[in-house]
């Protein structure tokens, strides 16, 4: 048996160490950059990020771990009047919609003592509505046999006098955050030079050869992580998702709930598939996997994941896609590798490409 | 590379146009994220908009995508000479963010999510598109045109203050 050949991007070598030489994360102008955040050091039903810079965009990240029963739930500016309308989605079940509310559900219901995780995207301009696209990624109950749940989430908030200088987080429920639980905003504007990029480039691999999986390597494990693989097909392929520390974990120690093509959600417990993994297997089929992960070393590792397949090539047929929520029930070490794996009789050919991005 | 600003558009006056790339083309990159943020002008006797985008100004039949609407069944369109982000016109201001992945000599595609505000106030929940699109030019891009499908007569123009925005890395 050989090993893939991977080998870095032409050019990443001089990229990586011009970032490096400027900062570690920067180099570059203008990604995102963190404004702001707050980590709980006891528990408590509330996390405000408060003093934030004006800028047109924002990106939010919640690691929310819980004792009891928690729903997270937001509120800008600290504003508790009836300001906000949002339409949701639980598990991929049908929208519901609720106006004229003194916040944004962003979590479900799910009444396990768990562990959450979501992120969001806001557009901030003083004089408009405040909008805001949200994920939410739920660990369920302890342990592989136990699946995740997923909800999505569009709001807006009825402002129309302020830009956002405040994200509050709320505790709908009867249970609390516990210690260390954290909402991090990051903050983008099209006047930014900054070059102190919170995303900070982690491994970036691609295979050289035909392989049925290739992996980063281990890299420095960071709290949030940022995945994109592109995996191209010869044959028939489904990639799938695989975490690990030092060596990637191919036990039956994860689960997901995924839905493809916008079908009813599927579950999947103890397997062995990962933290996602694509549906269907068509021939010589091209994916591009989008992920976030909250990677504590005492929770178990949540997942969110969206995927684009090509499908067969040309304009005459549509992609396919899936949402999934996933975990990897590992409790006692950070995720510092990451594998992309093929489960079905083709390859992966060269130049598919695995890249993580993270920050503490 | 780390994350980096390829490109940034704000309106100064309306207009059913908001490009980027047109003056100095984008930088190619592999994997970007597009964040749109449009204004209704209020104009146009439908006042609504149907977005859609092009690559390197290519018209022709060369995108295809799978939309749900307001978590409904999904809906495919092929052979389109535009690539599109919703199932039905939206009705106010809009938000979108688009993934990009662009390897050269494959297809492009895209993950994409918009909220649409539908109309002012809390009293009315907005609504949601979840789009993934594929491009068949196999060159990477350098420009990218969003437009207003619906044309001034029935839809709105992106108003001033409407911004585009796109980050990219290798």
């Amino acid at each position: 048996m050989s090993f893939p050949f991977l080998q870095p991007y032409a050019g990443l070598g001089n990229s990586l160490q011009t970032a490096q030489a400027a900062g570690g994360a920067g180099g570059a102008v203008g990604g995102w950059v963190e404004l702001g955040r707050t980590t709980l050091g006891s528990d408590g039903d509330s996390i405000d990020v408060t003093g934030l810079a004006d800028k047109r965009y924002y990106m939010v990240l919640g690691d929310f771990r819980s004792s009891g029963n928690t729903i997270p739930s937001v509120r800008f500016n600290s504003d508790t009047g009836t300001n906000y309308a949002r339409r949701q989605s639980n598990n991929g079940g049908a929208d519901a919609t609720a106006t004229s509310t003194n916040l944004i559900s962003w979590g479900s219901t799910d009444s396990a003592a768990n562990q959450k995780f979501g992120f969001g995207y806001l557009v901030n301009l003083p004089s408009k509505e405040k909008l805001w696209i949200a994920q939410m990624g739920e660990s369920g109950s302890t342990g592989a046999a136990n699946a995740t749940n997923r909800r999505e989430v569009v709001a807006k908030w009825a402002n129309t006098s302020n830009s956002i200088s405040s994200v509050n987080i709320i505790n709908q429920s009867s249970g609390d955050y516990v210690s260390g639980s954290e909402c991090v905003v990051l903050g983008w504007d099209p006047a930014d030079t900054h070059t102190s990029n919170f995303w900070e480039e982690l491994a970036s691999v691609e295979l050289g050869t035909t392989a049925d999986s290739f992996d980063t390597g281990t890299f420095t494990a960071k709290k949030y992580l940022w995945v994109q693989v592109f995996t191209k097909g010869s044959g028939a392929v489904r990639a799938g998702v695989r975490l690990g520390n030092s060596t990637i974990d191919t036990g039956a120690n994860y689960a997901i709930k995924r839905s493809h093509n916008g079908a009813a959600d599927e579950t999947f417990t103890n397997g062995t598939f990962g933290v996602m993994t694509t549906s269907g297997a068509p021939s010589n089929d091209n994916e591009f996997i989008n992920m976030f992960i909250i990677n504590n070393a005492s929770n178990e590792k949540l997942a969110i994941s969206h995927y684009s397949r090509k499908n067969t090539s040309g304009a005459a047929n549509a992609p396919n896609r899936g949402e999934i929520v996933g975990k990897w029930a590992n409790t006692s070490n950070q995720c510092n590798i990451i594998q992309a794996h093929n489960d079905q009789s083709g390859d992966f050919v060269s130049g598919s490409i695995i890249k993580v991005w993270g920050a503490d | 590379m780390a994350w980096a600003k390829n490109g940034t558009e704000t309106l100064t006056s309306a207009s059913l146009d908001l490009d980027l790339g047109v003056s100095t083309a984008l930088t190619k990159y592999k994997f970007s994220v597009y964040l749109t943020h449009i204004l209704n002008d209020g104009t146009g006797s439908a006042n609504d908009s149907a977005p859609a985008f092009t690559f390197d100004n290519v018209g022709t039949a060369s995108y295809a995508n799978r939309v749900s609407a307001n978590g409904g069944s999904d809906s495919t369109f092929t052979s389109q000479t535009k690539e599109y982000l919703s199932l039905n016109t939206i009705k106010d201001d809009f938000f979108s963010v688009v993934y990009f992945c662009a390897i050269d000599g494959e297809e492009q595609l895209m993950l994409s999510w918009t909220v649409d505000a539908k109309s002012s106030g809390a009293g009315t929940a907005p609504n949601r598109d979840e789009s993934i699109n594929k491009y068949t030019g196999t060159s990477q891009f350098e420009r990218v045109d969003n437009n207003n499908n619906r044309g001034s007569t029935f839809g709105y123009e992106y108003d001033t203050d409407s911004n585009a925005t796109i980050l990219g890395t290798d």
